[in-house]
């Protein structure tokens, strides 16, 4: 136990020394950045198609569109291109009814099992100077992609990605995972300073036709092809900035089941993708990414298979022996309410868990500052501690298994 | 060095500030316990000599001015506390070995006063011996045992002796014991029980203890039997007192506002039945109108 006590405090050290890094990162200013931030008036605004690839979504992809079309940007700049990847259900039917509008063009393809093969599929049609992703469970804030713009007018930016905010939470998993896309925005916040984000997500992430002109199309990568474009880029020092006030609005998943599935596929596809990409890991060249963000992301996921069981035995433990000890001598019946304040025990880990808890509130409140969200604490922060005492390390776990042993998950 | 490496000091100085703060504070907290425990040995030290001086003083003097109960609560919260400090501080804690040296120490002291004074006053003073190690399934099962023991029968003096500490007057006094090493081990009287005892079996070594506490409980129901009966609702009295009991006839008092005895009940408990009834009813109905006339 004692030795199980030492490992507790490395991992411990580790994790607040990211923690603390972080936070640096995230009010440091971006030492890298020598441009100025112009004004939208004087902005370029860079011919743009989105492409919207729909498997079965006819039930969200109408509001996906609608939102790309009040989109605040000059109609003759932007294009937009709906994939429908085989749906089986009405997705097509429902889709008809923009074919009439000149901004917005539809295809249709054979399913071929992955997201990336529908995106590819498009590129070949696109001759624009930027190309978008916008997944159709996703929609986006009509000033999104005008802020964008203040990102590319650097030439150095290749791609620029959004503040992604759950929309209208209805259910305990989509509101725990509202506090988490809050929390996740600090540190994508930080990582942007540190040029280290390792993410393009699929709810709007737009890039330089360049990008795909020189690095190649998307690749299947494990069924996260949104994370093997960002790496692969970074592998070749390509920009990616992120635009906090370009808000994207996306669905999560309503109950336990698809959540857990995502978040496998998630994992998994990280995990793998860092093994192929290991390359960059403890390079110098590549930095703070190679250095810290990239390897605490593989030992932040290794860390809670570690101590999950841990502290499941802690929690255990006790209850084991109270079960002994009133299977003995039956429970008694009194209790007394002197409380002496000697057996008022304060550890080592109490401290440490009311700092993490510190850390949390503040994280959450930086990130949903970054979006100018008035209200900062809401039950749902309790709600994610919930998700990530109890449901988190079962994805963890299981994608760290089919990572190991290569099982695949399905994509959807 | 540059701007960078820079940063991955500072943070690395911060990280390491904080875990020296919160390490710091919960030695702090720590140390600033066992200081609270050291105050308590001192403090029981003092009264076990005080006591021993006492008993030295009133050789000749009579039992009754001699104090038994003091020290044994305060000997268990020293006993409680050391317990939860090893729990947190570990067992090879330098400053919880030399407490628990103390404590030992202590009990020793303890137990061999209170069995001279039980030799020379006659007094019942029941006690046990408990030995045990430390990691051992058994002891544990047991020091739930007679954790609860205790709280059943608080005139139980317990002295519990860990093996594993090295010191002399355990030894010695575990040598006085026809003892095999074997843990959990308990002794009463001068018999060793070795392994691990339930409540049941302990309970059938103090029959006398027992007894008592049994007539003590009896004894207590017969009173709210007295009190809930109608004859006695009426009566003005400050409290009902045990006066005799023996054989399964338990005799009560009630006492007036002056002190004095105002009224006499006896009471019959039938152990079959389990069932209390008065024993001369008759007597005590015109008694109580007497009383209440004179009262009025």
């Amino acid at each position: 136990m004692a030795f199980m006590e030492y490992f507790l405090y490395i991992f411990l050290f580790i994790t607040l020394y990211f923690q603390i890094f972080l936070f640096v990162s995230f009010f440091q200013k971006k030492s890298t950045d020598n441009t100025e931030k112009r004004s939208p008036q004087v902005l370029n605004y860079l011919s743009t198609t989105i492409i919207v690839p729909c498997f079965n979504e006819e039930t969200t992809v109408s509001r996906t569109l609608d939102s790309l079309l009040q989109l605040d940007y000059p109609t003759d700049k932007l294009q937009i291109m709906v994939v429908d990847d085989g749906s089986t259900d009405a997705t097509w039917e429902v889709i008809q009814k923009y074919k009439n509008d000149s901004r917005i063009c539809l295809m249709q393809k054979k399913n071929e099992g992955s997201k990336f093969s529908a995106l590819n599929f498009a590129l070949h049609y696109i001759d624009t100077e930027l190309v978008g992703v916008l997944d159709a469970d996703s929609w986006v804030d009509s000033q999104a992609l005008k802020f964008y713009m203040q990102f590319f007018s650097d030439a150095e930016v290749m791609a620029t990605i959004p503040s992604m905010v759950i929309a209208e939470p209805d259910s305990f998993l989509r509101k725990a995972q509202k506090a988490e896309y809050d929390i996740g925005l600090f540190a994508r916040k930080a990582f942007a300073n540190l040029n280290a984000i390792y993410i393009t997500p699929g709810p709007f992430s737009v890039f330089r036709k360049h990008v795909f002109d020189t690095l190649g199309p998307y690749k299947e990568a494990h069924h996260t092809e949104d994370a093997e474009i960002a790496l692969r880029m970074q592998k070749n020092k390509y920009k990616i900035a992120y635009s906090q006030e370009s808000i994207v609005y996306t669905v999560g998943p309503k109950s336990l089941k698809p959540l857990l599935r995502q978040r496998v596929r998630w994992i998994y596809g990280f995990l793998r993708n860092m093994f192929d990409y290991k390359d960059l890991l403890f390079k110098k060249e590549y930095k703070e990414l190679g250095m810290m963000v990239l390897p605490i992301g593989i030992f932040r996921v290794f860390i809670t298979i570690v101590l999950f069981p841990l502290s499941i035995w802690l929690i255990v433990l006790p209850f084991v022996r109270w079960i002994e000890k009133i299977s003995l001598v039956g429970i008694s019946p009194a209790v007394s309410w002197n409380i002496d304040w000697f057996f008022v025990n304060i550890t080592q880990l109490q401290l440490f868990s009311i700092l993490g808890i510190f850390f949390s509130f503040f994280t959450i409140w930086a990130g949903r500052d970054l979006i100018k969200e008035k209200r900062k604490f809401t039950i749902d922060i309790f709600y994610m501690f919930f998700m990530y005492t109890f449901i988190a390390p079962i994805w963890l776990i299981k994608s760290s298994y089919n990572a190991i042993f290569q099982k695949k998950g399905t994509w959807r | 060095m540059n701007i960078e490496h820079k940063k991955y000091l500072l943070v690395l100085l911060i990280t390491i500030g904080i875990f020296l703060v919160v390490f710091g504070f919960v030695n702090f907290l720590n140390n600033n316990k066992l200081a609270h425990i050291d105050d308590l040995q001192r403090k029981i030290t003092a009264d076990l000599i005080a006591t021993e001086t006492q008993f030295e003083l009133l050789k000749t003097a009579p039992c009754s001015a001699l104090g038994s109960s003091v020290l044994s609560s305060e000997l268990e919260e020293f006993g409680r506390k050391l317990d939860f400090a090893q729990d947190n501080e570990g067992v090879d804690n330098p400053d919880v070995i030399q407490l628990k040296k103390y404590y030992s120490l202590l009990q020793v002291k303890d137990y061999l006063l209170m069995q001279e004074l039980s030799d020379k006053c006659n007094s019942e003073i029941y006690s046990l011996l408990y030995f045990y190690a430390p990691n051992c399934d058994d002891c544990r099962k047991q020091g739930y045992v007679l954790t609860e023991f205790k709280k059943e029968y608080p005139e139980l003096r317990i002295y519990s002796f860990d093996s594993n500490l090295d010191f002399s007057v355990i030894n010695t006094f575990s040598s006085l014991y026809n003892f095999n090493g074997v843990y959990p081990s308990v002794v009463i009287g001068d018999a060793v029980y070795e392994g691990f005892m339930d409540t049941k079996k302990i309970e059938t070594l103090y029959p006398k203890m027992v007894a008592n506490k049994e007539a003590y409980m009896i004894q207590e129901k017969g009173k709210v039997f007295i009190l809930e009966s109608l004859e006695f609702s009426r009566l003005k009295t400050t409290g009902l007192l045990p006066k005799e009991t023996s054989n399964n006839i338990f005799i009560y008092e009630f006492i007036g506002d002056d002190q004095k005895v105002i009224q006499t009940v006896t009471l019959k408990y039938n152990s079959e039945t389990k069932r209390f009834s008065f024993a001369d009813k008759k007597e005590e109905v015109r008694e109580t109108k007497g009383v209440k006339k004179s009262t009025q």
